[in-house]
C-alpha cells in the first residue's frame, strides 16, 4: 500500500516522467517524422523483398517514391502481373494500430504480386503490405510484417545513383540467369558439379537460395559453402554468360541444354508420368517421324503422342491432342491445366526442359508453353468431338496425368 | 486478498487523480483522428457517402476491418472509384427513389469496406461478402471491376458478386429493426436445413419453395434472399423461378414450390409496404432501370 502511493504521488510530479509528452502525442510525432523522411529521400528508397513466414519467397529489387499526398511510385526488376521496369502508384498510409505501421493500402501490381491470393494458392507468396516500422531514419527503415512477421530494409537511394540505368543492368541479369537452367559449377578449374536457376532460386545440389540481382550480378541471400569459402557475390560477364565468384576462383558456366533432332531421333530415351491415382509409369520410348509429324510412342506402341520439335530451345513440346474413343464413342483428350482452368486452347502445351544432369543420365521435366503458369500436367477429359474442343461440349473427367519426365542415357 | 488489493488500488487511484487535478487531460485522443491529407477520391467519397448519408467509404485495405484468417490484396485506386459509383446509383440511389434519403440513411451500413481480391476459403472457394451486425459490410474482388464491366452479362456478375450482398444485408437490418409477419416462417416450416444448405441444388429449393439453396440457412435469411433475389432480377426471371419450383419431376413427382414462393413474396412486399413504407416492385423497378444506365454512365470521373 505504501509503495502503491509512493508510486502514485511520483506520477504527479511533472519533472520526473520518463517520457516528455504523452503516447498519443510521441505516436503522431512519429508518423509525420516517418512521412518526412519517406517523401524527402529525393531519389526514393530501395527494398529487399522477401515473403514468406521463413523467407521462402522473394528476390526483388523494389524502388519506392512516397509523395507527400499519400501516393507511392513503385518499379521493379522483377516481373510480377506487369513487366520488369514498369512503374505503377498507388497510395500508402502511415497508420498507428499495433505501434506505427506503414501500409500500402491500395493495389500495386508490383508490391501486392507478394502477397495476391488466388483460387489454387489461396496463401498467394504470403508477403506483407503492412508494416511495423522497427526503426527509421534518413538512411534505412526496418520494416517488420504485420502478419507474418518477416524483417524487411529498405535504403535510401544515394541522390547520384541512377535508378533507371541501374534497373535496366538489373533486369538484365536476372532475365540471363532465369534463362541459364542448367550450369556447371567450375572451382580452381575442376567442375564440381551442376546447379540450376529454378523459381527465383539458386540451386546446387541440397543447397537452395533466393538471389538479387546486383548492377553487376547477382547477390545470394544465403551465401553458398564450397570448399573453405563462403560465397554470395558473383559477377556477370554479358559476353560469355558466366558468373565469376568475388575473391574466389568459382565460376558458375551455364550449359547448353538443347538437343538437337537427331539426339531425339537416336538417343535411348523414357518417359514416366504419374496418373490421378499416383500411380508413376515408366516406359521406354522412340522418336520418329511420319508424315512430317514426330511422335513418341512405346516399344508395344499402346501408348503414342503426338510432339513437335522446337529448334529454337532444342525441346520437344505436347500440345492438347486427342488420346482415344472411349468405349461411349467419345473422344478422349488431353488438356492443359493450370491449377484452377483447364484449357481447350491447342496452343498451350508443355515444353520439355533439361533439369539435371547425372553421370549416366540427362533428366527433362516439361515447362509450360504458349502461355505461363500451366502445370506439368494434363487432364484427359471425354468430348462428343475430336475437332479442337469446346469446353461445353465436355462428356466425362477420365483421368490426371502429371510430372511427366523425359530420361536420356548417357 | 485479491479482493483487498483491489480496492487498495481503487483507493490509490483517486488519490492519484486527486492530486493530480490541477493538470488538464491531453486534447490527444489514442484513436486514429490523424486526417492524412485527402486526395480526390477520399473528398468525393466525403462529399457522396460520408455528409449525405453518414457512411464511410473504406477503398484502402484496413486489416483491422477484414478478417485477418484470409490473405487479402487491396483494392485498385481506380477500379474502387467505379465501384463507389455503382454503389451510389444502383444501391443508394434507387433506395432513395422509392423511399426517400432520410429512409436509406438510416438503413444502410455504416461502413462500406472494399478489397481487391476474393477471400479464398481454405478448399479454394471463396466468400463474396460479410457484414457484421449492420455495421461494415466488406465487398470482395473489387480489382475484377474493369473485367466485369467489360462482358456483356456485366450486371450479372455485378449482382452475383455484389448486389446481392448488398440487398441481402439490408434486408437484415429491415428486420433487425421491425419484425416482419410471423406466418412467413410457417410457410415451409420444416425444410430449414441450417449449415447444410449448400448441398442441395438450387431446383431443390425452389420445388421447396425457396428462392436460393442459402435460403434454407434459417428463416431470417430465406426472407432476405427473396428481397434480394428480386429486386437483382426482372419479372421474367422470377416467373422462370416460380415455374421452376412447381415444376414435375421426370418420375412424375409433382412439386408446388413456386406456390410457396408466392405466399412468401407476399408478405415480403406487404411488410415492405406497411412496415417501411415503399413497393417492392418500384424498389425492383429502380433497381433494374438503375442497372441498365450503368452502361452508359461514366464511372471513372470524380464529379
Amino acid at each position: 500500500m505504501v509503495a502503491v502511493l509512493a508510486l502514485a504521488q511520483t506520477s504527479c510530479s511533472s519533472d520526473d516522467r520518463v517520457f516528455d509528452d504523452s503516447s498519443a502525442n510521441r505516436m503522431e510525432n512519429a508518423l509525420n517524422e516517418y512521412k518526412e523522411l519517406l517523401v524527402s529521400a529525393e531519389n526514393g528508397w530501395k527494398l529487399e523483398m522477401y515473403s514468406g513466414e521463413n523467407k521462402e519467397y522473394g528476390g526483388a529489387n523494389i524502388f519506392l517514391n512516397f509523395k507527400k499526398d499519400g501516393t507511392v511510385s513503385i518499379v521493379s526488376d522483377y516481373s510480377t502481373g506487369v513487366k520488369a521496369g514498369t512503374t505503377l502508384t498507388s497510395n500508402y498510409e502511415l497508420l498507428k494500430t499495433q505501434g506505427p505501421i506503414l501500409s500500402f493500402s491500395t493495389y500495386n501490381d508490383i508490391l501486392h504480386y507478394w502477397s495476391e491470393p488466388s483460387s489454387s494458392d489461396v496463401d498467394g507468396l504470403e508477403g506483407d503490405y503492412e508494416f511495423i516500422v522497427v526503426s527509421a531514419s534518413d538512411k534505412e527503415f526496418v520494416l517488420k510484417g504485420k502478419k507474418r512477421g518477416v524483417t524487411l530494409h529498405m535504403h535510401a537511394v544515394d541522390k547520384n545513383y541512377d535508378v533507371k540505368s541501374a534497373l535496366t543492368k538489373m533486369i538484365a541479369v536476372r532475365n540471363s540467369c532465369s534463362k541459364m537452367k542448367l550450369f556447371e559449377v567450375i572451382y580452381e578449374n575442376k567442375t564440381l558439379g551442376v546447379g540450376k536457376f529454378s523459381g527465383g532460386y539458386f540451386q546446387i545440389d541440397d543447397f537452395k537460395s533466393l538471389y538479387f540481382a546486383t548492377e553487376t550480378g547477382i547477390r545470394l541471400a544465403n551465401p553458398v559453402t564450397i570448399g573453405s569459402a563462403q560465397i554470395s557475390e558473383f559477377e556477370y560477364d554479358s559476353k560469355s554468360g558466366i558468373l565469376i565468384a568475388k575473391d574466389v576462383n568459382l565460376n558458375i558456366k551455364p550449359i547448353d541444354t538443347r538437343v538437337p533432332l537427331s539426339t531425339f531421333l537416336n538417343g535411348t530415351w523414357y518417359f514416366m508420368f504419374d496418373d490421378a491415382e499416383g500411380e508413376e509409369y515408366v516406359m521406354p520410348v522412340k522418336f520418329a517421324e511420319s508424315d512430317g509429324q514426330l511422335y513418341m510412342y512405346n516399344r508395344e506402341k499402346q501408348f503414342e503422342l503426338k510432339v513437335s520439335y522446337d529448334a529454337s530451345t532444342g525441346s520437344v513440346v505436347v500440345q492438347p491432342q486427342v488420346l482415344s474413343m472411349d468405349e461411349s464413342g467419345n473422344y478422349v483428350w488431353m488438356l492443359t491445366y493450370n491449377g484452377s482452368s483447364i484449357f481447350v486452347n491447342t496452343s498451350y502445351g508443355l515444353q520439355s526442359s533439361m533439369v539435371n544432369i547425372t553421370d549416366d543420365y540427362y533428366i527433362f521435366s516439361f515447362d509450360s508453353y504458349g502461355t505461363e503458369g500451366l502445370y506439368n500436367t494434363f487432364v484427359l477429359y471425354s468430348f462428343k468431338s475430336g475437332k479442337a474442343p469446346e469446353v461445353s461440349g465436355a462428356v466425362e473427367y477420365k483421368d490426371q496425368w502429371s510430372n511427366f519426365a523425359l530420361v536420356l542415357v548417357k | 486478498m485479491k479482493r483487498f488489493l483491489l480496492y487498495t488500488m481503487i483507493g490509490c487511484m483517486s488519490l492519484a487523480s486527486v492530486s493530480c487535478s490541477d493538470e488538464s487531460l491531453d486534447n490527444k485522443s489514442i484513436f486514429d483522428t490523424a486526417k492524412t491529407e485527402q486526395n480526390d477520391f477520399d473528398k468525393w467519397i466525403r462529399n457522396n457517402f460520408t455528409e449525405p448519408y453518414n457512411v464511410e467509404v473504406v477503398y484502402k485495405l484496413n486489416d483491422n476491418i477484414s478478417d485477418y484468417d484470409y490473405d487479402l490484396a487491396p483494392a485498385e485506386y481506380s477500379q474502387s472509384i467505379e465501384l463507389a459509383k455503382i454503389i451510389k446509383h444502383v444501391w443508394f440511389g434507387a433506395y432513395d427513389e422509392v423511399a426517400g434519403v432520410d429512409f436509406t440513411r438510416q438503413l444502410v451500413p455504416r461502413t462500406i469496406h472494399f478489397v481487391g481480391s476474393p477471400a479464398y476459403n481454405d478448399d479454394g472457394t471463396m466468400v463474396l461478402g460479410t457484414a457484421e451486425g449492420g455495421l461494415v459490410i466488406t465487398l470482395y474482388m473489387v480489382n475484377y471491376m474493369d473485367y466485369f464491366l467489360s462482358q456483356e452479362d456485366y450486371m450479372e456478375r455485378l449482382n452475383h458478386y455484389y448486389f446481392k450482398t448488398m440487398h441481402h444485408e439490408f434486408g437484415h437490418i429491415l428486420h433487425q429493426k421491425k419484425p416482419y409477419d410471423t406466418n412467413f416462417q410457417k410457410i415451409t416450416e420444416g425444410t430449414y436445413v441450417g449449415g447444410d444448405w449448400y448441398q442441395y441444388s438450387e431446383k431443390t429449393a425452389r420445388q421447396l419453395g425457396y428462392i436460393s439453396p442459402y435460403s434454407r440457412n434459417e428463416v431470417n435469411d430465406d426472407f432476405v434472399e427473396l428481397i434480394a433475389n428480386y429486386v437483382t432480377h426482372d419479372q421474367e426471371w422470377w416467373d422462370a423461378a416460380v415455374a421452376d419450383g412447381n415444376s414435375t419431376d421426370k418420375d412424375g413427382t409433382t412439386h408446388n414450390g413456386g406456390n410457396l414462393l408466392e405466399e412468401k413474396l407476399a408478405i415480403v412486399k406487404t411488410y415492405c409496404r406497411n412496415s417501411w413504407g415503399f413497393e417492392l416492385d418500384e424498389l425492383r423497378d429502380a433497381v433494374q432501370r438503375r442497372s441498365k444506365e450503368l452502361s452508359t454512365m461514366d464511372l471513372t470521373t470524380l464529379n
